[in-house]
């Protein structure tokens, strides 16, 4: 035992996998400051760290690996992420609503001037209201209006946080260059943690949208984003036979695969959603288009 | 690479038999291509292509729908077939029978695939891409040939293959007996007296039944199992100048068709099925063989009918899985256009310039010894996993 004391404890880092998030304040019992460039934050073993944005508490979670379905609002009720808690709906919406890109596949960077922002309707806002009183309250309205930002829809945040914990990141409408100096575009899924994995690759005209079909305009993501949410939460049966059993048409499933240390990436041909193009399946074409989006895949 | 319910050329997916799938193209373009392409953009109009190239030229080798090379392909390949489907039923036995690969497998899935192919499939699927794209060893080498064998009414049996076709495979020729009265009898010798069954080709009235003709086979004595390559060799004639002709096989208990699709139930698929446009029945030497013939659908090949004048065709059935019980009967139904089993919308290209009004014949017996050859699986030459019924 004397040993053991003697001992100076460790520090271990955890981050979020739905992130990086970056600049977000944190307190433990024995630390504190700013989860830094990589979103990390530090903690001892078994201590609980209460996050914040400037004077709004974000939630608290055992220290580790996170996703922000970890964190609660009261220290003495923390629990297992579950995705259909409004608290947990609210505080993916708001802080996914941070970010800058619409994937977000930088997640988020916390800068003074969101404190302020957050700092000044910090009162107003409570992550454990229902889903419907938190998005209408003046606070979480006047955040987001003030910052400029689309508040992210219910299961788009879900759906970010769902992929997390699947231990998922996904890149989406990434350019591959062709040998013509033109481009495709792909989603990219890969394993939230570094590293070369073997990639299983389509390319076509099933288009990028969750099950199938193209994502023209902000209505379109929405009905990708609430299929894709009510597949995950087991409502299938009434789908056609042929959407029935997987996340896109004639694909490897994300959730399938990636945990198995795979990349997924479902490539649009020419013509499809927003690439240019002649639209020609089966041409000389796309098996050119084919080899070129192979090749990029393999570096 | 894991083509899966993939197709390889114009027999595939364009023309099976030679008859345009007028509908499922046109479903499929108009349904599922249309909908995401990018507004006011150039488009190769797919349905209009495939309609005016009928044969197997160069449309389907350069600027036009690309066939496959599988002899050139020779990396590791994983496919896999919807037996019977309306589409893609066949590509994936062409590219196991000829790839290069070294590695190659095959499984054969039910006709309405999807749940076989995301779900049933899947471990074969992850030991393929473990062992070839991590390089993985696995502790036990997967099966080559996986497959649903269907055993009727629902239920079916997972097993396994060294190769395929299944090498103590057994073709049994079954010849066909027109009778006068209805319904003609199969027996396994050629009967010695001369038959003929006639039916109309024309379907355009809808309240009719469909005209067909049907042979049927003594209650089997035995149970069989049907693994690998049907055909028919057929002796027709027409009053016109060209007709089409369906074969579906079909296996009764007494007067009721035993269902031979699994799980998923949108299917009406008879036990299997093929198709020929008769004027397309030339077949190259080199490439047919004991199992299923090719046919060349060159233009040059071309071969009108005279009205009357009997010719002998080789039709290419679908390869496909059944147990088939004691006491139960194999049934031929021979029809001028599919049925049933075509998904509504899916429909065949139907040439009213040789239906209307044509009556076609199918001639039996010793001069013209028309038949329908089945393959034959010993019992225990299929290794059998889990048992799924």
């Amino acid at each position: 035992m004397a040993e053991l004391h003697s001992k100076l404890p460790e520090l271990s880092s955890g981050r979020f996998d739905d992130g990086p998030l970056v600049g977000l304040g944190y307190q433990t019992a024995s630390q504190q400051g700013f989860t830094d460039e990589q979103g990390r934050f530090f903690y001892q073993g078994g201590e609980t760290v209460s996050f914040s944005i400037g004077k709004l508490p974000i939630g608290s979670a055992i220290g580790g690996s996170l996703t922000l379905a970890a964190l609660r609002d009261s220290v003495t009720e923390l629990g297992n992420p579950d995705l259909t808690l409004p608290e947990t709906v609210n505080r993916a919406r708001f802080v996914q609503s941070l970010a800058v890109e619409t994937d977000p596949r930088n997640g988020v960077s916390i800068d003074d001037t969101i404190r302020d922002i957050v700092s000044r309707h910090a009162a107003g806002i409570s992550f454990t209201s229902d889903i419907d009183i938190f998005e209408q309250s003046p606070a979480v309205r006047g955040v987001f209006s003030e910052l400029g930002s689309r508040f992210r829809g219910v299961q788009e945040a879900r759906n970010h946080l769902r992929r997390a914990q699947t231990g998922i990141k996904v890149l989406r409408k990434v350019r591959v260059p062709t040998r013509d100096n033109s481009y495709l575009l792909a989603d990219v899924f890969h394993p939230v943690d570094a590293g070369r994995y073997p990639v299983l690759l389509r390319l076509g005209i099933y288009g990028r949208a969750f099950r199938i079909g193209t994502i023209f305009n902000d209505e379109d993501r929405e009905i990708s984003e609430n299929r894709e949410d009510s597949w995950f939460q087991g409502d299938r049966d009434n789908l056609h036979r042929y959407c029935r059993w997987s996340e896109n048409a004639a694909s490897a499933s994300p959730s399938v695969w990636i945990p198995r240390g795979y990349v997924v990436v479902l490539a649009d041909g020419r013509g499809v959603g927003n690439v240019l193009g002649k639209l020609s399946p089966y041409s000389k074409q796309e098996a050119r288009d084919y080899f070129d989006v192979i090749e990029w895949a393999a570096k | 690479m894991a083509p899966i319910s993939a197709d390889g050329d114009i027999r595939d997916l364009a023309y099976p038999g030679g008859i345009f799938l007028e509908g499922y193209c046109r479903w499929w373009w108009n349904e599922l291509v249309l909908p995401v392409k990018l507004p006011n953009t150039e488009v190769d109009d797919y349905v209009s292509g495939l309609r005016s190239h009928p044969w197997d030229d160069e449309y389907y080798y350069g600027n036009g729908t690309l066939s496959t090379d599988f002899p050139s392909i020779d990396m590791p390949v994983l496919t896999a077939v919807s037996m019977t489907n309306t589409i893609h039923p066949r590509s994936g036995f062409e590219a196991f029978s000829s790839l290069s690969s070294r590695v190659k497998r095959l499984m054969i899935m039910d006709a309405v695939y999807s749940g076989n192919m995301y779900k049933d499939f899947q471990p074969d699927l992850e030991a393929f891409f473990d062992q070839y794209l991590k390089g993985e060893k696995l502790v036990e080498e997967p099966p080559t040939v996986r497959m649903v064998l269907r055993t009727g009414g629902g239920g079916w049996q997972w097993r396994t293959a060294s190769t395929w076709p299944v090498p103590s495979t057994e073709y049994r020729e079954l010849f066909l007996d027109a009778t006068n009265a209805g319904v003609g009898h199969t027996s396994t010798r050629a009967p010695s007296r001369e038959g003929v069954a006639e039916y109309s080709a024309d379907v355009e009235d809808g309240n009719k039944a469909m005209p067909m003709v049907v042979f049927e086979s003594a209650p089997l004595e035995e149970d069989i199992g049907l693994v690998g390559h049907f055909r028919a060799t057929l002796w027709v004639s027409s009053t016109t100048s060209d007709t089409d002709v369906f074969v579906a096989l079909l296996v009764m208990d007494g007067e009721r068709e035993v269902p031979y699709r699994t799980y998923e139930t949108g299917s009406a698929a008879p036990l299997t099925w093929g198709c020929l446009k008769v004027s397309r029945r030339a077949t190259d030497p080199e490439r047919s063989t004991t199992e299923r013939p090719w046919h060349t659908h060159r233009r040059e090949d071309a071969q009108p009918l005279v009205p009357g004048e009997v010719v002998k065709i080789d039709v290419e059935i679908m390869p496909a899985t059944g147990r088939v019980l004691k006491g139960h009967r194999l049934r031929v139904e021979i029809s001028p256009v599919e049925d049933p089993g075509c998904p509504p919308g899916w429909e065949r290209e139907y040439d009213a310039s040789y239906h209307a009004g044509a009556t076609n014949r199918i001639l039996t017996g010793a001069s013209f010894p028309s038949s329908i050859t089945i393959p034959v699986v010993p019992h225990e030459d299929l290794y059998m996993i889990t048992a799924c019924e």
